[in-house]
């Protein structure tokens, strides 16, 4: 039995298949123009890496803000859902989570019984996620991966005050203008965005233990000031893909659903 | 009596001189960084127009984020009190003003003499701003002066999910190269701005009559949108809007040297 899930952000598509109990591929695509193009594409990606084809697919379980633009979904689940399902899966000792991704921050707890007891999000606001800081390294004229890499170095960050990130375009243009070192004005940004993802997951009580998914969570920089500041060490995710544990998390979702549909259709004995 | 006003913004700088209450001319140039330099451009370029020189000025009162750093004003006054000035010079029954700038926007409510009775401003979020019009013409492929024109042609705006403009940049990309009509998603970028600036006005709330300032006043599909969204009818001024206030800025100015000479 093969189950799949879709995760299909607004810059970025994600997607697992589960083979019985066991992940047989999780891959993750940035995309930047039709979302049900590259929902198509990473799910093929996906299945060209675990030598299946579509019609292997016995359920697919879509999630993430395009989820209604997945073209092969059977069936569609709220992405903090998604979440809750994977973490409990990986590790269920995991009492809050924190994700972080290309254009959302949000961050629940997970109580005793295994259920989302609180929860917080910022849908409206791009400022900390994977967006804002690949806006402002454009706007720094250097690539995201350069920019991040040259600012551990900095020895002197210079803080941002903006907090829209649009305003913090032009803010940072000012400042290289004035002189001063990019590497050290990213610094700035990224300690901005980690205050921000903090101060947001503070609004669900911190319990251990902590998981940080969502694309950001591969970022050491981010990891490293957010471990700090919250005074958590992460837990690990027994080797899977931060930014795919929702697309994981809907793959478990497909399995559950289609053995549930199939119990009904079994005739009463 | 000669005085100027000079309104140093985000995006542009406007400088207007008037001879005692008649607007002998006024300019707008975009903005640099360097605003010292970018304010005697404009001002060099105005006075060349009017074949006046910076002696000739007896008083002269800055505006905007750069109001401070202005070697040639002799004071400076806050946006929220020269916009309200320069609307009530203009048109003496305006009660509210709306200020959609490059990188903010006010609603402001002054009282039957002019004075200001009551403001509320957004400048944390660009949403709403003329730079968030800028990104959504970038992203449609079009001229920022084109929404207004195009938005007209509109059958049925589309409704923007997304509120922060660099979302909304990638859902309008997406629109464009899902066929989206061009209209409908110029008339959707409108609408965006419209809601936003509608929901600090209403919080004002609003007195008649009602004029909408700064350079955002030149696209018509905003003003229509906002019209729609406040129930009421916008003023139309017989200047440029992106100038009120520096209009403002040298109405105060005449009235600083008026106080001054008696």
């Amino acid at each position: 039995m093969i189950f799949a899930g879709c995760d299909l952000g607004i810059v970025s598509a994600q997607a697992a298949l589960v083979k019985d109990e066991e992940i047989v591929a999780l891959e993750t695509i940035p995309y930047k123009n039709l979302p049900r193009q590259a929902a198509k594409e990473v799910m093929e990606k996906a299945l060209k890496k675990a030598g299946l084809s579509w019609s292997q697919i016995d359920y697919c379980i879509a999630t993430g803000h395009g989820k209604r633009a997945v073209p092969h979904a059977d069936g569609f689940v709220h992405e903090m859902g998604c979440l809750q399902r994977a973490v409990q899966e990986i590790n269920p000792r995991i009492r809050t989570v924190i994700d972080v991704g290309g254009h959302t921050l949000q961050a629940f707890a997970i109580n005793e019984k295994g259920g989302i007891s609180e929860n917080v999000s910022l849908h409206r606001c791009v400022t900390g996620t994977g967006l804002y800081l690949e806006v402002i390294a454009r706007a720094l004229g250097m690539s995201l991966e350069d920019i991040l890499e040259a600012s551990l170095t900095s020895e002197e960050p210079l803080m941002v005050t903006s907090q829209c990130v649009v305003l913090a375009e032009s803010e940072v243009i000012s400042r290289v203008n004035e002189g001063n070192d990019p590497k050290d004005i990213f610094a700035g940004v990224v300690r901005f965005a980690a205050v921000r993802i903090g101060s947001m997951a503070r609004k669900v009580p911190i319990r251990r233990e902590v998981a940080f998914v969502g694309g950001m969570a591969k970022n050491a920089a981010i990891r490293n000031h957010l471990e700090e500041s919250l005074k958590v060490a992460f837990a690990g995710l027994a080797g899977i893909d931060p930014q795919a544990v929702s697309a994981y998390g809907a793959a478990l979702f497909a399995k559950e659903k289609y053995l549930s549909i199939s119990k009904k259709e079994w005739p009463e004995p | 009596m000669i005085t100027a006003g000079l309104d140093v913004g985000a995006l542009t700088i406007k400088a207007v001189v008037l001879k005692d209450s008649e607007i002998l001319g006024y300019e707008n140039i975009p903005a640099t960084a360097y605003a010292v330099q970018s304010s005697h451009q404009v001002m060099d370029k105005l006075l060349g127009q009017l074949n006046l020189s910076y002696e000739e000025i007896d008083y002269c009162v800055s505006t905007g984020y750069g109001r401070q750093i202005i070697p040639f004003a002799q004071a400076n006054m806050s946006e929220i009190s020269c916009h309200g000035k320069g609307a009530h010079f203009l048109h003496p029954l305006v009660r509210t003003i709306i200020d959609i700038g490059g990188q903010d926007y006010k609603a402001i409510r002054v009282k039957e003499d002019g004075s200001l009775e009551a403001f509320l401003m957004n400048d944390k979020c660009a949403a709403g701003t003329g730079r968030s019009l800028e990104i959504g013409a970038e992203s449609l492929g079009v001229e920022i002066s084109e929404l207004g024109p195009l938005s007209l042609e509109a059958k049925e705006p589309v409704r923007l999910v997304f509120i922060c403009s660099s979302l909304m940049a990638i859902e309008v990309k997406q629109m464009v190269l899902e066929g989206k009509n061009m209209a409908d998603i110029a008339g959707g970028i409108n609408d965006l701005t419209a809601r936003r600036v509608a929901s600090i006005v209403r919080r004002l709330p609003p007195k008649k009559e009602i004029v909408l300032t700064g350079g955002v006043a030149k696209n018509v599909g905003v003003i229509i949108s906002l019209e729609r969204e406040l129930g009421a009818r916008l003023v139309q001024l017989p200047v440029d809007p992106q100038i009120v206030g520096a209009l403002g800025a040298a109405v105060i100015a005449k009235e600083k040297a008026d106080v001054g000479n008696s």
